[in-house]
């Protein structure tokens, strides 16, 4: 987290109210924040936030699938890469936070692990 | 088991030899790979087996000359041999586009996709312009309300202005596509693949480009979805995962299957290009529709008859493979 200190004459600091300080600061400190105010799906670039290259990792993703990996480098920028069948959860509808899981070890143990098209991370658990 | 083994090396040999004299220019499958190299009295040792790429399952469609081979330093400083492929920069065997739909009410054939590495692949439909608040905040404005029709980078002023990382303020809150024929209908690119791969003992980082597919595409990294987005913008990809910028023409982002021109004939996933080391990149499942379970952090593994390759991540994790396992040959704009 960074702290920035802004000193300020003292006619300006008695006539700006501390709103439009505050204001004027995230303006010119995060135009991303102002472009764009929803959500952005970062999962795969926070698991490796604070990972260095090859690090493991993991991310959910919609709650019922687990992409497994490792963090890797592409244009300076580390991600998770995953290298494992994504694992099928059920999740356990939000506060509770109990994951059970499917029989997809038992399946990844006999070689191979079905998916279900070319776009399986879309698709939900059977 | 050893008896299918050399059923299924006939099968591969026979469907190589009836290819192998033919110029791909039909854009039809070919069949498996051939070129296995693998010494067949010394099958113990097949953990080693370097496999490199064949030249002929490129579809001719797709490139501006012959592939030759010529001498080529690698990023590790070995001096080798490279094959040299050029490409027209347009598929062989596919249209480009269509990416952004025009109103609201278009339907999916009228619009391609999108994804933005979460785990979704979205059909670019009218409809989906309309639900983008849900998804990515109330300050998306995509469309005219009055009229239904979505804002489009229609032109060639209006698409250089908005595929690029700051993007022009006119053109935030737009669907931005490029068509190829601002660029005369395909980039030619040169790219150098060593003919033998070597292995490295660290993988290395993928950079911007990362490889090129059979029917004569560059492969890109990850596309840069926090930049595009934070600009409100969709830089929309076709069915095949593939869009145009000003700097490289068209290129593909995930794996659809687009490229996926020589079948395999014992279930494993089909071959779809070549990355820059040389290593081939399949599919991301197999015939059965089964993902591999011990692949290495670059999506790589090995086996007797491909030796090492990768295969492609989901569409929906917007990328193909993790790093190079070997030294990279090089892809420049002609």
């Amino acid at each position: 987290m960074t702290s920035i200190r802004v000193k300020l004459g003292k006619s300006l600091a008695g006539t700006v109210p501390l709103f439009s300080l505050v204001t004027l600061l995230a303006m010119a400190c995060s135009t991303t924040v102002l472009a764009h105010s929803g959500h952005i799906h970062n999962e795969a670039f926070e698991a490796c936030e604070t990972k260095t290259k090859g690090e493991a990792c993991s991310y959910l993703v919609a709650k019922t699938q687990r992409y497994k990996g490792s963090c890797q480098v592409f244009n300076l920028k580390t991600l998770c890469v995953r290298s494992e069948p994504i694992e099928y959860l059920h999740a356990i509808p939000d506060e509770i936070e109990i994951e059970v899981k499917t029989d997809q070890e038992t399946a990844a143990q006999l070689g191979t692990v079905k998916a279900n098209n070319v776009n399986a991370a879309n698709t939900p658990s059977q | 088991m050893k008896t299918s083994f050399y059923a299924l090396l006939m099968l591969v040999l026979l469907g190589a030899s009836a290819c192998s004299d033919s110029d791909n220019s039909d854009n039809t499958s070919t069949t498996q790979d051939s070129d296995t190299s693998t010494d067949s009295d010394s099958d113990s040792d097949s953990s080693n087996s370097i496999v490199g790429a064949n030249p002929d399952y490129f579809l001719a469609a797709g490139l501006a000359e012959t592939i030759t081979t010529t001498s080529c330093t690698l990023t590790d400083g070995t001096t080798t041999d490279c094959y040299k492929v050029v490409i027209n920069g347009a598929p062989a065997n596919t249209d480009i586009g269509p990416f952004c739909p025009s109103t609201i009410t278009d339907d999916a054939t009228q619009g391609g996709i999108w994804f933005d590495g979460s785990g979704e692949v979205y059909q670019l439909e009218g409809q989906f312009f309309v639900d983008v608040k849900t998804l990515y905040g109330d300050d998306w404005e995509l469309y005219d309300e009055d009229t239904g029709e979505i804002f489009v980078t229609d032109t060639q002023v209006a698409c250089e202005a908005a595929a690029r990382p700051n993007v022009a303020e006119e053109y935030q809150n737009h669907c931005v596509e490029c068509s190829i024929s601002y660029y005369d209908g395909g980039m030619q690119q040169t790219i150098l693949i060593p003919v033998t791969p070597v292995p490295l003992s660290n993988p290395e980082s993928i950079g911007a480009d990362l490889g090129v597919s059979l029917n004569g595409v560059v492969i890109a990294g990850p596309a840069p979805v926090s930049q595009i987005l934070a600009a409100n913008t969709i830089a929309a990809f076709d069915d095949c995962g593939g869009h145009v910028n000003p700097a490289e023409g068209y290129h593909y982002h995930a794996s659809l299957g687009c490229s996926e021109v020589v079948t395999s004939l014992d279930d494993h996933a089909n071959l779809m290009g070549y990355a820059l080391d040389g290593y081939g990149i399949y599919g991301m499942l197999n015939a059965n529709g089964e993902e591999d379970y011990d692949l290495d952090e670059c999506r790589g593994h090995e086996d007797d008859t491909r030796g090492y390759h990768c295969h492609a991540a989901s569409a929906a994790e917007n990328m193909f493979i993790g790093c190079y396992q070997g030294a990279q040959g090089s892809i420049e704009l002609n």
